[in-house]
């Protein structure tokens, strides 16, 4: 063995020892994940909300918080976006924990014209008035660094008013998705790139892959927190074109990967079978659903297996909790 | 007031929105962007100002333009946001800067998007060539439908690019006459239309196309005024529906006027409101 082949090799071993300590470190991490239940949009939780938030670490005193709801196209009568009185509710928790600011804000991968997301007047109706709602999809733009390395893109073009936020919240809705089974706040890191330099759909994304751009995304800039609108989610042909399933809970965390698995399974699908969330083992805490933590309700209480497109039933499961 | 007194109160409404730079933001918090500062211009030019009275904007889209011809969301970004470079042609070409124009009109023939074979559950015609938004992506619906529009407004609407561009639009129409983003079904399941996509195809296909090709796509936008509140799209189905005579014309304008101090505060988007005097001025600029 020459010194050029020693150094290679030693380079591989310390490469993967590094590889391997990372991964045990994330698989012995516990993560915890919170289910409440939540019959109805009406009903006021934005004091249980904040108090998770508070158990969870997240100090929002003179902080500003950027809400990313998961908008996609608005159609009367189908559950596409995440509610507007929810986001309400968690536009209150955060400045019931003194947030400086609290901003809405998204980037919708499907319709350009703000009118069917932010700007939408059944949002802005039921925001307080302090609340401001921005379209990440036009305006000023930052170039931040792909920490990622699935993707053949070395920067990500992120709307300024997300790069300048201090914490950002995720709020995804529980739903099928008809290219990656599930879309939930891992998928939901796509509406943090504007659509003038990723365009309507973010193509880009789709050409480099989509499940290796969301572990790029989520490697570069991951939420602070996650709430997951599983009031009333959407099964079938998700994201735009399935049914409405009530399931009447909330799923949040501080941990994307540890949220995401869990309410995948809660939706009868493997989270192993889910090509990102497979990617995103080898880098973010708590697909295993033994080394999560469920500190209020268990998640088995709200399970449901949802229906899904046909290429997507071998990635279902009967029972995850038996 | 009078349509032309409304028309000048709120072109003096949008001109305050001036960055000292001369270009406009897309809203009252950001920087100048060539999106909002070339529908600026469209929009003075429809409504018949003087271009020495936007010389400022015309010379500050001027200095976005890359020496390839192209122009992108942000000067420093070059090669980001490249789809830009078509309603700069167009506003250059409006306001008779030819050299800039022609610079951005080859690039748009040069730029050419990804075609695919297999377009699994989609039902499309893969192989044909229109307009990404980015490099190295595919085809969609409003990056082509704004390059058709430069390219007819450039006296090239029979380039080859441009038939298929009209091709390419044409196979990506939904069953029930209207356009989305760009796929008309998945798995089987015909997609939703939106109007404002809807509208900038016709705008595009319009007059180039066997009318009988567009008429239940026209009919889809009249039968969405009544229920529209959304300025952006009431402003570009008003310039649809004056670009094909559509009897629905004037009711269009009406309740885009009723609805344009829905677009303030926050919801002020200057492309929005510049698309809106485009429509309401007296010459119509885009397809001309």
């Amino acid at each position: 063995m020459n010194r050029r082949q020693f150094f290679k090799w030693s380079l591989a071993f310390a490469g993967a020892a590094g590889f391997g300590a990372l991964i045990g470190r994330f698989w012995h991490r516990r993560c915890r994940v919170w289910i409440h239940p939540m019959d109805e949009y009406r009903r006021d939780v934005s004091r249980d909300i904040a108090q998770v938030m508070s158990l969870e670490g997240l100090f929002m005193r003179g902080k500003k918080v950027l809400i990313k709801p998961n908008f996609v196209e608005c159609h009367p009568g189908r559950p596409i976006n995440t509610d507007p009185s929810l986001i309400a509710q968690v536009a209150d928790a955060c400045f019931r924990l003194g947030a400086a600011s609290v901003a809405v804000g998204e980037a919708p991968g499907h319709r350009r014209d703000p009118w069917y997301s932010t700007y939408n007047s059944s949002l802005r109706a039921v925001l307080p008035t302090q609340v401001r709602c921005i379209d990440l999809n036009h305006g000023d733009i930052v170039k931040i660094p792909n920490r990622g390395w699935y993707t053949n893109l070395k920067d990500f073009y992120v709307a300024a008013p997300l790069a300048e936020a201090d914490l950002v919240i995720s709020m995804p809705k529980m739903k099928t998705h008809h290219w990656m089974g599930v879309t939930l706040s891992l998928k939901n890191l796509f509406g943090n790139l504007p659509g003038i330099v990723y365009g309507w759909p973010k193509n880009v994304l789709h050409v480099q892959g989509i499940a290796r751009s969301i572990v790029d995304l989520a490697l570069t800039m991951p939420p602070n927190f996650v709430v997951v609108d599983g009031i009333i989610g959407m099964e079938g042909d998700g994201p735009i074109m399935g049914t409405s399933k009530k399931m009447g809970v909330l799923v949040m965390g501080k941990d994307p990967l540890a949220v995401d698995s869990t309410t995948a399974r809660m939706m009868g699908f493997d989270p192993r079978c889910i090509p990102y969330m497979s990617l995103a083992v080898m880098h973010l805490p708590g697909m295993l659903d033994e080394m999560n933590d469920y500190p209020a309700e268990h998640p088995r209480k709200f399970a449901s297996k949802f229906e899904c497109l046909e290429t997507f039933r071998p990635w279902q499961r009967e029972n995850f909790w038996k | 007031m009078n349509r032309e007194n409304i028309w000048k109160t709120n072109w003096l409404k949008l001109v305050e929105l001036r960055l000292p730079d001369g270009g406009f933001p897309y809203y009252l918090d950001t920087k100048s962007a060539v999106e909002p500062t070339a529908h600026v211009i469209l929009a003075a030019l429809a409504g018949g100002i003087p271009t020495d009275e936007i010389s400022d904007s015309i010379r500050w889209l001027i200095g976005r333009q890359h020496a390839d011809g192209s122009v992108s969301c942000a000067i420093d970004f070059p090669g980001q946001g490249i789809w830009l470079t078509a309603i700069f042609a167009l506003a250059l070409l409006k306001s008779g800067n030819q050299p800039q124009a022609s610079a951005a009109i080859s690039f748009l023939i040069d730029l050419k998007s990804l075609t695919a074979k297999d377009t699994g559950q989609n039902d499309l015609d893969g192989s044909l060539l229109g307009w990404p938004w980015a490099k190295d992506t595919y085809s969609w619906v409003e990056p082509t439908a704004w390059s058709l529009l430069a390219l007819n407004a450039a006296g090239k609407s029979d380039d080859p690019r441009a038939v298929e561009g009209r091709k390419l639009l044409l196979d990506r129409q939904i069953a029930g006459g209207g356009w989305n983003y760009g796929n008309k079904l998945v798995y089987g399941h015909d997609l939703i239309p939106f109007s404002d996509t809807t509208a900038l195809a016709i705008l595009a296909l319009n007059g180039r196309v066997p009318p009988e090709s567009i008429a239940l796509s026209i009919k889809y936008l009249e039968d969405d005024v009544p229920g529209q509140s959304s300025p952006y799209a009431l402003a570009l189905e008003s310039l649809a529906f004056r670009a094909c005579k559509s009897s629905v014309a004037d009711a269009a304008l009406r309740r885009l006027e009723a609805n344009m101090e829905m677009i303030q505060g926050e919801r002020f988007n200057v492309v929005h409101y510049s698309l809106a005097l485009q429509a309401l001025g007296t010459r119509g600029i885009i397809w001309e």
